[in-house]
């Protein structure tokens, strides 16, 4: 029997949209309000950048043609800040997996120590880089050595999490197979749960190589090692034109740095 | 003589009325005796309500029972994959409601289990995945990948492989295998493991009827070679009757008959399957 649309009722439909409690919509008054007092309050203004464009101008205009000059002393420093991101990504990666152990709710050997070990990740991940780099330069004195260890720890913030997740995320019958014959959690943890959640483990890397290599850029700027400095200093004595060949030079490298990273995750996985 | 259960003392759960003041006498082809084992959980209420079952070495066994009946938390209860409330356990001398976690672990490596499904390691080769057998012998990387094996530990993996007509997937990922050979690769795995006892929790039920056959037939044949007690469930009757020589009904959560598989009939599996 063919269905007529004028007789058969339609069940109830729901609704487009739904209708907010009165809390949450008091809550996305309050939540739009700030939004808007907090871009009021920038002190961003039509008038201003108006006022300030022939200055960017100027500078741009100084910006081009790059100097090139200097494009070896540039490239070498430019290599050591690539190093110390390769340094402190590779160190945070070491010490992130057994951390990561100790964080994964799964595998944990103990509540108190999934506790603190998630809290001590959580820690070096909130406190943000620039701080860390600031800290490890009064620790360890001016340069890359100071740069380095603030990566490694940002390093573990960042894979830290996501190492545990990753492991907390496995399937667990092949672990509780191997649990079943008597095998060591030790055993479990990197016959069942590392080989799940390698292919994350690889993406997690990769995605910190990245933000390491932009981060060690800016460590410099407090005198962490590497390029930023020279940044600094070309923008401090008005060097538009070497400070151009730096920022290109920086884009040139995280670009180069995003792609092989694409590469290999799609390679790898 | 002390009691073991007296000297260990009795941090696990036992029975509420201290019923097991004595273990049952083992006798000398005992395997596993079990007595007023009880588990329940809070959503399912009793799942096994006071099971007594003795097995016998060399007597391959057939649990058989409709889903929900008990059989998995039995057969995982044996070696404490899941804690059971209450009851006594001896297996291959060893009383095991009492053991600590080391010797807890030592048992569990004289005893196979292969599950329904997902036995394996998915990423891993099937030669990892056999060597994986060795883990509960041998501690280490070396029994973690086949990369970092010994060479004797890769040539008996791969004899295992071929006990079981795969020795040519050796180096193929475990995620990449049929469902039949998924199961046969777990076989290999407990052969690896030379183990005394296998207990296998419904091995082919999520094969197709001639795979499932196909490996059921293998692994009743080598387990017979091997000289290792079976002891399976299954909700199949026809492979219950097929591959053991004793078939056990559950239902409810208890056992309502025991016997040997020739003189187990209709009406026998009428009484598991038909409602209460
Ligand atoms: N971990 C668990 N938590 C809660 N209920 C469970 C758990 N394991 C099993 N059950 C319940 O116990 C009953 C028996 O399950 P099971 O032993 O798996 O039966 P079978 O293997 O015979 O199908 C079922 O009702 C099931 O829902
Ligand atoms: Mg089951």
């Amino acid at each position: 029997m063919p269905i007529s649309p004028a007789v058969s009722r339609l069940p109830l439909l729901p609704d487009r949209y739904a209708r907010p409690s009165l809390p949450s919509f008091m809550a996305y008054l309050v939540a739009f309000a700030f939004a808007m007092v907090s871009i009021q309050n920038s002190g961003l203004s039509l008038e201003r950048l108006l006022v300030g464009l022939p200055s960017i101008s100027r500078m741009l205009d100084q910006m081009f043609p790059p100097d090139l000059e200097r494009i070896s002393s540039i490239g070498w420093s430019l290599l050591q800040t690539f190093q110390m991101a390769v340094a402190g990504t590779v160190l945070g990666i070491v010490l992130s997996l057994p951390l990561a152990i100790l964080a994964a709710r799964n595998i944990s050997p103990h509540p108190v120590v999934y506790v603190l070990s998630r809290g001590l990740i959580s820690f070096f991940r909130t406190v943000p880089d620039l701080v860390w780099a600031l800290i490890f330069v009064i620790a360890v004195g001016l340069g890359p050595a100071a740069g380095t260890m603030a990566i490694t720890i940002d390093t573990i913030g960042f894979c830290g999490r996501f190492f545990a997740e990753a492991m907390e995320e496995t399937d667990a019958a092949p672990a509780e197979a191997l649990n079943s014959i008597g095998a060591s959690r030790t055993g479990m943890i990197f016959s069942a749960v590392i080989p799940q959640a390698f292919p994350s483990f690889i993406n997690s890397s990769l995605f910190s190589l990245e933000k390491a290599t932009r981060s060690s850029v800016v460590l410099g700027l407090v005198g962490a090692g590497g390029i930023g400095i020279e940044l600094k200093v070309a923008m401090d004595l008005f060097s538009y034109d070497v400070a151009s060949t730096i920022i290109l030079s920086v884009f040139m490298l995280v670009l180069v740095v995003e792609n092989a990273s694409t590469y290999l995750r799609s390679k790898i996985i | 003589m002390f009691d073991n259960n007296v000297l260990v003392g009795d941090n696990l759960a036992k029975p509420a009325g201290g019923a097991s003041l004595a273990p049952p006498v083992a006798r000398p082809d005992s395997l596993c005796q079990v007595t007023n084992l009880c588990k329940s959980f809070p959503s399912a209420g009793i799942v096994l309500d006071n099971v007594k079952l003795d097995l016998t070495r060399h007597q391959s066994v057939a649990l058989v029972g409709a889903n929900g009946a008990g059989k998995s938390t039995l057969l995982r209860s044996l070696v404490r994959l899941i804690e059971p409330d209450a009851g006594d356990i001896h297996l291959l001398d060893t009383p095991v409601m009492n053991l600590g976690a080391s010797k807890l672990r030592k048992l569990r490596s004289r005893i196979g289990f292969v599950f329904q499904k997902h036995n394996l390691v998915p990423r891993l080769s099937v030669l990892s995945n056999v060597i994986h057998g060795s883990q509960a012998r041998i501690q280490g990387p070396r029994a973690w990948y086949q990369g970092l094996a010994t060479s004797q530990v890769r040539a008996d993996a791969m004899t295992c492989l071929e006990r079981v007509g795969l020795a040519h997937l050796a180096s193929r990922r475990a995620d990449q295998l049929s469902g039949g050979q998924s199961q046969r690769v777990a076989i290999a795995r407990t052969l690896m493991q030379r183990p005394e006892l296998v207990l296998a929790d419904e091995p082919v039920a999520s094969l197709d009827p001639k795979a499932g056959t196909e490996v059921m037939s293998l692994f009743t044949e080598i387990m017979r070679q091997e000289k290792v007690t079976l002891v399976f469930s299954t909700h199949s009757l026809d492979h219950a009757l097929a591959y053991a020589e004793r078939v056990v009904g559950m239902k409810g959560g208890g056992i309502v008959f025991d016997k040997r598989s020739r003189q187990t009939d209709k009406t026998d599996i009428q009484t598991i399957y038909e409602t209460q």
